[in-house]
C-alpha cells in the first residue's frame, strides 16, 4: 500500500467511524468528534471527506433504515473497508516505530 | 414542547436540491434536518434556521458539486473530436476560403488593434510626469480655440507667483538661442543641437526629471551650470564622467556639466537635451530683460499650483492681478489663461514645439478600423454561408442521427471560433513584425506592442469572440433552418432567405469601400491644392541658408555677396522667416493708438521683399532697398486691424513708441502660416544689418543640384570650420501639412487594404455561384448564349447592389468630406465629376471580376459539366 497517504482529518473520520461502527454516518461522525475530540467539524467536511474515502476504496456506504427524525431519509451509513482497516493499522504501526525511538521525549 | 411542523426555510433546500448531485443528497439532506431539529432544542428558531441555511451553504463546494452526474461524458468528447474532425477537414478542403477568411479577419482585427495602440499612444502624451494634474502653462490669446499664443514674457511668471498663494512653482524656458540651433563643442566633439534650453532650477521639479548625475536641488543653481539627458551625455562623452567638465556652445559661452537626466520620453510635448540657468537670459540673448520688457512674449511658462486648487480661479486671479509697469501704467493680464499639461498635445496653439495631436482624426482612424472589419467580417459570414451548401449533407445527417438544434449551433460557432482564433493570432504576428514599424515610421511615433497589457489582450479576445458568437450563430441558423430531407436528397438550393441578408451584407461592403475610395481621392486632391496654392509670396527656387550661430550672423552680409556672384542665383536676402513660423510676437506702437496690440514679426534684410515676390501695394522697392534704418512693411490685414485706408508715411513701430519711424510700405496678404489659419496682421521688419538667422536664396531654376553644391563651396570659403546646412523653402512648408499627409497616406493605404478585401470577397462569391450554376451556365451555352450575356448574368446582382451602395454611399460621404475640409481656411470644391469617377471605378471593378469569372467559365467545355451526374 505505498502511496497510500492519509491526512489527519481523514484518519480522525475513519477512526470516529470505526467507533461507531453501525451508527457511523454524517452528523453522527461530527457530534463524536466533538464529544471525543473538543473539535467543531463542519458537516460537509466530514462529508466530502467520507465520499473521497470512498473513492479510494478506504470505507463503503450502505442506506440504514428511515426514521421519522429525518423526515423519512435514509442514513448513509459509512463501514471501514478491509483495506481501510489495514492503512489505518499500517500509520499507527509507523507512527508507533517513530514514537519508539524516542522515548526520552519530554515537553521541553 | 416543540411543534413538529417547524421546518427549516425551504429556498435553502429547494437551491440545494439543484445544484447538489442527486446520488448524494438524501444522506446530506438527512443529515441537514437532523442537525437542524438537534439546533433547534439547543436554540432560538432563529439561530437555527440560520445555522441550517449556513451549513447548506457549506455543502456548495468542489467536493460535492463535482460529484454530478456525468455518465454522458465520454460521449460528448467523442462528439466534439467529431466536430472538430469535421470542421478542420471542410476548412483544408478549401484551402483558398480558409485562407482568405483567416487574411481577411486578420487584418481586420490587426487594424482594430493598431488603432488601439494608436490611440493608446498619443493619449499617453505627457502622462509621464507624476504632476500632470498639477502642471499647467501661461498661454496668451484664444486658451481653448486652440489660436492662443503659448508664450508669455519673461516677469510674468515671478510677479504672479507673488501674487497668487495657489502657484507653488514656476519655470520658464527658451532656446539658448533666438535660432533653436546651436552648435555644442566638448574637446573636438561637435554637434547641432536644438534643444538647448535656459529654465528656472525648478524646472526639474515640474516635469518630474530624474537626475542620474547631480542633485535636483542644486544642479541648476549655477549660472554657468549645464545639466544634459543621458544620451547627450554618452554622445559627447562617451564613457567618461561627464560631471565637472566644459562644454561650450556656439563658439562663444562656456558651461560646466553639473548633472545628467534620464531622457525625456519620445511621447512628451516638450523635450530638452541641455538645460542652463534662466538667469543667463540677459548675458546669451542682448536686448532681452528678465525684469522688464513686459511686452515680450517669447518665453515658455510653466506653473505647478498647489494639489487640489482650481485651476480656473486660478486663471481668475492671473486676469485680475495688477501689474504695474512704471508710469503708472498698468500691464493688462486679462488676456492670460493657463492650460493643463494633459492638454496640450491636443490644441494646435501657436508657437508649439510639436505638432499639435488634432482629436478629429481618431475618429477618422477609428471609423476606417470598423470598416475593415467589418468588410472582413461580412466576407467572412458571406463566404461562409456561400461555402455551407456543401456542409448541408452533413448537417442533414446529423440531425437525422438526432443532433440538437443547440449542439449544431456550438459546432459552428465553434469552428468560427476556430478561424478568428487563427486569424487573431496572424493578427498579431503581422502586426508586431510588419505594421507596427509601418505605422512609427508614417506617424513619427514610438508604439510597442506588449502582450501583457491586459486591456489590448482583452480588446483582441472580445474581438475574437464578438466575431465567432455573431457570425457562426447567424451561419449555424441558416444551415439548420434547412430541411434535413431535403439537404439529403441533394437539393443544393438555399432558398432566398439568406440570400436578402447576404445582399445587405454585400450592399454594405460596397458601401463602405465606395465612402473610402471617395474620401482618399477628395484627401489627395485637398493637399495637392494646398500644395499649389498661392501663397502670396514664392517659395519654389528657394533655398533657406542657416546662419547658426553669431560668427556665421556676422559674415551674413560676406556671405550675401559671395551667393550673389554665382551665376543662376537671381536674389540673396537675410532673414529670420520660417515657414509656419514667425515666433516673434510683440505688442506694437502706431500713432493713434487706443489700446496696445500684438502682431507677428519677421525680420528681414531690404532684399526679402523681393526675393519672395511679394506684391508691394503702397511704397516702392527702390526707397525700401536704399534706407539703410529700420523699416516696417505691414500687411494688408495688419492695415485692417488698425483701421486705416493707406499705411504709407504713417508713423509705426514694434520697439516702443520711442523708436517710431515713418512705414515704408504695405504688401499684399500672405500666407506665412499654414493654410489652416487666415492670414493673420504681421509687420516685415527690415534691417540692413544681416543679423539674421538665414539667408534665403532665389534660385533661377537651372540646375538645382549644382547651384546647391556652388553654394556650399561658398559658405566654406566664408566659414570654414561651419557645416552647410540648408533647406528649401517649398518643402517646409509641405511640413506645415504633415498630419494631412499622414491622413492621407493611411486613409490611402487602409482603402487599398479595404477595396482588396472586397474585391478578394466578391472574387470568392462568385466562384461559389459558378459552381453553383455550373450546369446551367453550360446548357445556356449549348443553347447559343453570348460571352456578354453571361457576364450580364453573372454581374446582375452586384451591380444592383452597387447603385444601391452608391445612393447611400455619396451623401455620406459628401457630408463627412465637407467636415473635414472645414478645417481648412483655403479648401476645394466637391466636384461632381470626381464622384462620377469615382463610381465609375467601383462598377469596373466588380464587371473586371465578372469578366474574369465568365472567362474561366467559359473556357470549361459544357459537355464536361453536363456528363458529370
Amino acid at each position: 500500500m505505498k502511496g497510500n497517504y492519509l491526512g489527519e482529518f481523514e484518519e480522525l473520520v475513519m477512526l470516529t467511524c470505526a467507533i461507531l461502527k453501525d451508527e457511523a454516518y454524517g452528523i453522527n461522525i461530527v457530534q463524536e468528534i466533538k464529544a471525543r475530540m473538543d473539535r467543531s467539524v463542519n458537516l460537509s467536511a466530514v462529508h466530502v471527506t467520507l465520499y473521497r474515502l470512498e473513492d479510494k476504496g478506504f470505507v463503503r456506504s450502505f442506506y440504514g433504515g428511515a426514521t421519522s427524525q429525518r423526515g423519512g431519509r435514509r442514513k448513509r451509513i459509512f463501514q471501514l473497508t478491509s483495506l481501510g482497516v489495514k492503512l489505518l493499522q499500517q500509520v499507527n504501526e509507523k507512527r508507533q516505530n517513530l514514537w519508539d525511538q524516542l522515548p526520552e521525549l519530554k515537553p521541553l | 414542547m416543540k411543534k413538529r411542523s417547524e421546518s427549516p426555510p425551504k429556498w435553502a433546500l429547494r437551491l440545494f436540491k439543484s445544484l447538489c448531485p442527486e446520488q448524494l443528497q438524501e444522506g446530506i439532506i438527512g443529515d441537514l434536518l437532523e442537525q437542524y431539529e438537534f439546533n433547534l432544542q439547543a436554540k432560538s428558531r432563529f439561530k437555527a434556521n440560520g445555522l441550517f441555511i449556513y451549513n447548506t451553504f457549506r455543502f456548495l463546494r468542489y467536493g460535492i458539486l463535482k460529484r454530478k452526474d456525468t455518465r454522458h461524458k465520454s460521449n460528448i468528447t467523442a462528439m466534439f473530436r467529431n466536430y472538430f474532425l469535421t470542421s478542420v477537414r471542410a476548412l483544408l478542403k478549401q484551402k483558398f476560403y480558409f485562407f482568405l477568411n483567416v487574411f481577411g479577419l486578420s487584418i481586420g482585427i490587426a487594424a482594430c488593434l493598431l488603432c488601439y495602440l494608436h490611440i493608446n499612444y498619443e493619449l499617453s502624451y505627457d502622462q509621464y510626469n507624476t504632476k500632470v494634474d498639477q502642471v499647467h502653462r501661461l498661454i496668451t490669446g484664444d486658451v481653448k480655440g486652440g489660436n492662443g499664443w503659448v508664450k508669455v514674457s519673461a516677469p510674468m511668471p515671478p510677479t504672479l507667483k507673488r501674487n497668487i498663494p495657489e502657484i507653488e512653482r514656476y519655470t520658464r524656458l527658451t532656446n539658448i538661442t533666438r535660432d533653436p540651433q546651436v552648435t555644442v563643442e566638448y574637446n573636438n566633439t561637435i554637434f547641432s543641437e536644438s534643444k538647448f534650453f535656459l529654465a528656472d532650477p525648478d524646472i526639474l521639479e515640474i516635469f518630474s526629471i530624474n537626475m542620474i548625475r547631480g542633485e535636483k536641488s542644486s544642479a541648476l543653481a549655477g549660472l554657468n551650470n549645464v545639466i544634459l539627458s543621458a544620451s547627450s551625455a554618452k554622445k559627447y562623452f562617451g564613457n567618461e564622467d561627464p560631471m565637472g567638465k566644459t562644454i561650450r556652445v556656439d563658439d562663444q559661452h562656456d558651461f560646466l556639466v553639473s548633472g545628467v537626466f534620464e531622457d525625456i520620453p519620445f511621447n512628451a510635448h516638450f523635450e530638452f537635451d541641455f538645460l542652463s540657468s534662466f538667469l543667463n537670459l540677459e548675458t546669451i540673448l542682448p536686448g532681452t530683460s528678465l525684469t522688464a520688457n513686459w511686452g515680450q512674449f517669447n518665453y515658455f511658462a510653466y506653473l505647478e499650483l498647489a494639489k487640489g486648487s482650481d485651476p480656473a480661479s486660478v486663471q481668475a486671479k492671473i486676469q485680475s492681478t495688477e501689474v504695474n509697469i512704471g508710469d503708472n501704467r498698468n500691464f493688462d493680464l486679462s488676456q492670460i489663461g493657463i492650460q493643463p499639461l494633459s492638454e496640450i498635445h491636443f490644441v494646435d496653439n501657436r508657437g508649439n514645439l510639436k505638432q499639435a495631436y488634432n482629436f478629429k482624426y481618431i475618429y477618422i482612424y477609428g471609423a476606417i478600423a470598423l470598416a475593415i472589419l467589418f468588410i472582413s467580417f461580412i466576407n467572412f459570414v458571406n463566404l461562409s454561408i456561400a461555402g455551407s451548401t456543401k456542409r448541408l449533407k452533413e448537417v442533414g445527417i446529423r440531425k437525422v442521427v438526432g443532433a440538437s438544434r443547440g449542439q449544431l449551433i456550438i459546432q459552428f460557432i465553434a469552428e468560427s471560433f476556430l478561424i478568428a482564433f487563427f486569424a487573431s493570432v496572424a493578427s498579431i504576428l503581422l502586426s508586431s513584425y510588419l505594421f507596427i514599424p509601418a505605422v512609427n515610421d508614417l506617424m513619427n511615433s514610438q508604439i510597442t506592442l506588449n502582450l501583457t497589457d491586459p486591456f489590448m489582450l482583452s480588446v483582441v479576445a472580445s474581438l475574437v469572440l464578438l466575431i465567432a458568437l455573431s457570425s457562426g450563430s447567424y451561419i449555424a441558423f441558416f444551415i439548420i433552418s434547412s430541411q434535413p430531407i431535403s439537404a439529403l436528397k441533394g437539393g443544393l438550393k438555399t432558398g432566398n432567405k439568406g440570400n436578402t441578408f447576404k445582399n445587405i451584407l454585400l450592399g454594405l461592403q460596397f458601401c463602405i469601400s465606395t465612402v473610402l475610395i471617395l474620401s482618399s481621392i477628395f484627401i489627395y486632391k485637398q493637399l495637392n491644392f494646398l500644395g499649389n496654392k498661392d501663397l502670396g509670396m514664392s517659395k519654389d527656387q528657394i533655398v533657406n541658408v542657416a546662419l547658426s550661430n553669431t560668427t556665421a550672423q556676422e559674415n551674413g552680409d560676406l556671405l550675401a555677396s559671395r551667393f550673389e556672384q554665382i551665376s543662376g542665383v537671381k536674389n540673396v536676402s537675410a532673414t529670420d522667416f520660417r515657414p509656419g513660423g514667425a515666433n516673434w510676437n510683440q505688442t506694437v506702437w502706431w500713432e493713434g493708438q487706443q489700446e496696445p496690440i500684438s502682431m507677428f514679426l519677421i525680420g528681414a534684410d531690404e532684399n526679402f521683399v523681393e526675393t519672395v515676390d511679394m506684391e508691394l501695394i503702397e511704397g516702392d522697392l527702390a526707397s525700401i532697398r536704399s534706407n539703410q534704418n529700420t523699416q516696417y512693411i505691414l500687411n494688408e490685414a495688419a492695415l485692417k486691424q488698425i483701421g486705416w485706408e493707406s499705411a504709407l508715411g504713417k508713423s509705426f513701430s514694434a520697439f516702443g513708441q520711442a523708436s517710431a519711424v515713418p512705414i515704408s510700405g504695405v504688401v499684399k496678404n500672405y500666407n506665412f502660416r499654414s493654410l489652416h489659419h487666415n492670414v493673420d496682421p504681421c509687420v516685415l521688419v527690415i534691417r540692413a544689418n544681416r543679423n539674421h538667422n538665414q539667408l534665403a536664396v532665389k534660385l533661377d531654376g537651372s540646375n538645382v543640384p549644382a547651384l546647391i553644391s556652388s553654394l556650399g563651396a561658398a559658405y566654406s570659403e566664408v566659414l570654414p570650420e561651419m557645416q552647410f546646412e540648408f533647406s528649401f523653402m517649398d518643402q517646409s512648408f509641405a511640413k506645415l501639412y504633415e498630419a494631412e499627409t499622414r491622413t492621407s497616406k493611411i486613409v490611402g493605404v487602409l482603402t487599398f487594404v479595404a477595396i482588396l478585401l472586397a474585391v478578394l470577397g466578391l472574387y470568392a462569391l462568385l466562384t461559389f455561384a459558378v459552381q453553383e450554376r455550373t450546369r446551367e451556365l453550360a446548357i445556356r451555352k449549348v443553347l447559343g448564349v453570348k460571352t456578354q450575356q453571361v457576364l450580364l448574368l453573372l454581374s446582375n446582382t452586384y451591380v444592383r447592389l452597387m447603385i444601391i451602395a452608391n445612393v447611400i454611399a455619396i451623401p455620406v460621404t459628401w457630408y463627412m468630406l465637407s467636415e473635414w475640409l472645414n478645417n481648412f481656411n483655403y479648401r476645394i470644391d466637391l466636384g461632381v465629376f470626381t464622384f462620377l469617377t469615382a463610381i465609375l471605378m467601383t462598377f469596373t471593378i466588380i464587371y473586371l471580376i465578372a469578366a474574369l469569372k465568365t472567362w474561366q467559365s467559359n473556357r470549361i467545355n459544357p459537355t464536361e459539366a453536363l456528363r458529370n451526374e
